[in-house]
């Protein structure tokens, strides 16, 4: 596949995985959802390995890890604590010059006082909190630091991910004082890396829009326009990225099932990512679309990103979908650049794909968009134009994107029969998920498999990563999604930022890691943060008296996700 | 890949006039009450409601003509998804004649 690299260096995993067998597992999933089949990892076939890639699907051990860019030395690391990112924390943490107390209390002094502004949290389980970095720092006391990867890193979890002991209602009248007993998978094993839960998110109700109560209050804005909440803050994973952005969390955990891990990274200038569908369990997390849904991270840089991917892939017993997937690689070390004598470069050669028309456009967009190419080029990525056909921009258009909601609907018949009030705004997709005939879902599955195939044989027969004009193809397909900053736009007479969507092959983390990793060392875009919404507007806010926005069902129907 | 009016055998084949607000109305209740929905829970009509069943009613009218029509409407192009053994459309002979097709015994 064109992959060339370093000496010693493995190729990246999706050069070495059969494509022809993801694309039969992708068939085997899909018919599972259909049937309601439990699908067992034995039944799953495994995506193969090529015979001569070196054995590129294998973990790698290599922990050493280079410098990140000139613009992140220790000097420039940010001086509150809740400013940084997680690597950051884990270097302070090291070097005894930081706590799990103390980070985790700035991060709670930011909650308090920006929360009344931004209202990203459905629930703080602050004792629960304090209690889990108390004890970290005894036992970095007793024992020294560096136990787990994200020891005494606060996070904030999307609240349609089961937390166990701590309410999560996916801001649904249906899941109203629900307390899971256990936590999702992707949670538990960033708990089990030491990580603390700061708090669950606000999203739109059931994950279907931006976050807002069941009867369409608008909660959560955009950390770079607080004042406004027409702006909005991106999908239904808003409450995450508002708190990461606007400098209460460290980084945390979105869904994607329609565009809401990217759509709200790039409304707020973070690096979020949509693994491959399998890659990351779905245990615990309350569905919208069985075989569309996926769990992401949303962080400050793609480091972190690719920190928290780390921890939370792999096998899950309890996610069939997981099952028969090559093993995780080391996406820590994918995402650190090497030097390619005129700067950092990414460690595989990589070519990338522009599709027609995605740098003509008018204005500081299309301005943005030329300065990241010109700057992969000079990085050593190989720009390569894209043209898809007519079938595949037909496949992936939003008729097709229809085809998700009888999956949507059929599990919660039994509430939709107790009362549609239970639904709110939400309620018109789950009634359109209804309308759908057994033949146009049966066409709309062989359709999307038709759009994987057609991906991989006619995107990804040239590059390696391509830019994506739109989430929706990869959404439906179960491809990976990366999200990251490139820059600051005038819209509306603010500053806000701009960024690009990558796409990647199947198991293409590796690939859009190792881009924006080298794209952030060479670039400072990814450290533009909003200023902290100003005191008047916190005290007007306090006292209740900030503007208020409302949506209905029609708007909430067309904009679902 | 565009939608196709035309089938193996039909060339001629007439489009039934498109429904009215009325009569997708009726179906939209009717496919409820099957399902054992009931939308009058809701308000009939209440601008300042979150929503009421004026509303749902018109965006499942938008959603029947709109993407329910275009999908229903669209046919696989056989290049792309070579016909599987069983869809009755591929019989080039009417039921019987072929020996295969003649008897509905399920």
């Amino acid at each position: 596949m064109g992959t060339t690299m370093a000496e010693g260096e493995r190729p990246p995993q999706d050069a070495a995985i059969d494509r022809r067998s993801f694309v039969t597992r992708m068939g085997v999933i899909t018919a599972a959802a259909m049937a309601g089949v439990p699908l067992e990892g034995r039944a799953l076939p495994p995506v193969e390995l090529l015979p001569a890639s070196g054995g590129a699907g294998a973990s790698s051990s290599s922990s050493s890890h280079a410098d990140p860019g000139r613009a992140e030395l220790d000097g420039a690391f940010p001086t509150h604590p809740a400013d940084l990112k997680i690597w950051q924390a884990r270097r302070l943490f090291a070097r005894g010059e930081l706590g799990a107390m103390e980070l985790l209390e700035a991060c709670l002094e930011r909650l308090d006082a920006r929360d009344p502004v931004y209202r990203a949290f459905n629930a703080v389980p602050r004792g629960q909190a304090m209690e889990v970095a108390r004890a970290l720092d005894e036992e970095t006391r007793s024992l020294g630091p560096g136990r787990g990867l994200l020891a005494g890193i606060p996070l904030v979890v999307k609240d349609n991910l089961w937390t166990a002991g701590v309410l999560t209602t996916a801001n649904s009248r249906i899941f109203q004082g629900f307390v899971p007993a256990e936590d999702a998978t992707a949670w538990a094993r960033l708990r089990v890396g030491g990580a603390i839960l700061l708090g669950k998110t606000q999203m739109g109700p059931l994950a279907t829009t931006r976050a807002m109560t069941p009867d369409g209050e608008v909660t959560t804005v955009n950390a770079w326009a607080p004042d406004d909440p027409r702006v909005s803050p991106g999908g239904s994973s808003s409450g995450t990225a508002t708190a990461v952005a606007g400098g209460v969390a460290p980084a945390g955990l979105g869904t994607q099932t329609g565009g809401s891990v990217t759509v709200p990274s790039l409304a707020q200038g973070l690096t979020g990512i949509k693994p491959t569908l399998g890659r990351v369990s779905l245990r615990g997390v309350i569905p919208l679309t069985y075989s569309r849904d996926h769990v992401g991270p949303m962080a400050r840089d793609a480091r972190d990103a690719a920190l928290l991917l780390q921890v939370m892939a792999g096998a899950d017993p309890a996610d069939p979908r997981t099952a028969g997937l090559p093993p995780v690689p080391d996406y820590r070390t994918a995402v650190e650049p090497v030097e390619g004598g005129r700067g950092p470069i990414p460690r595989w050669s990589t070519r990338l794909g522009v599709p027609e028309g995605w740098v003509e456009v008018d204005g500081d967009r299309g301005r943005l968009r030329r300065d990241f190419l010109n700057e992969m080029e000079a990085a050593g990525v190989r720009l390569v134009d894209v043209h898809p056909s007519e079938e595949w921009r037909e496949l992936g258009s939003g008729m097709f994107n229809a085809v998700r909601l009888p999956e949507r609907t059929e599990p919660f018949l039994e509430h939709l029969r107790d009362d549609v009030r239970l639904f709110g705004v939400s309620l018109g997709s789950w009634i359109q998920g209804l309308f759908l005939s057994g033949d146009e879902y049966l066409k709309g599955q062989r359709a999307r498999l038709g759009l994987l195939r057609l991906t991989l044989e006619e995107i990804f027969r040239d590059c390696d990563v391509v830019l994506q004009p739109s989430h929706l193809p990869f959404d439906m397909i179960g491809l990976p999604l990366l999200a990251m900053p490139i820059g600051m736009r005038e819209v509306g007479g603010r500053e806000r930022p701009d960024g690009v969507l990558l796409g990647g092959p199947p198991l293409g983390e590796e690939r859009l890691l190792a881009l924006a990793g080298a794209w952030q060392a060479r670039t400072e875009h990814h450290l533009a943060r909003p200023e902290a919404p100003d005191a008047e507007l916190v005290e007007t806010a306090r006292r209740g008296g900030a503007e208020k926005l409302r949506h209905d069902v029609t708007w909430v129907t067309e904009h679902a996700q | 890949m565009s939608p196709n009016p035309g089938s193996p055998g039909s060339p001629s084949r007439r489009r039934p006039e498109d429904p009215t607000d009325e009569e997708l109305d009726a179906f939209i209740r009717t496919r409820l009450q099957l399902a054992g929905i009931d939308l009058s829970v809701l308000p009939e009509e209440d601008p300042d409601a979150p929503a009421d069943q004026v509303r749902i009613r018109a965006s499942v009218r938008r959603f029947l003509r709109g993407t329910v029509q275009s999908l229903s409407r669209w046919e696989l192009d056989p290049g792309l998804w070579p016909p599987a053994l069983y869809p009755s459309r591929m019989m080039v002979a009417p039921p019987g004649e072929d020996g295969l097709h003649g008897d509905d015994h399920g």
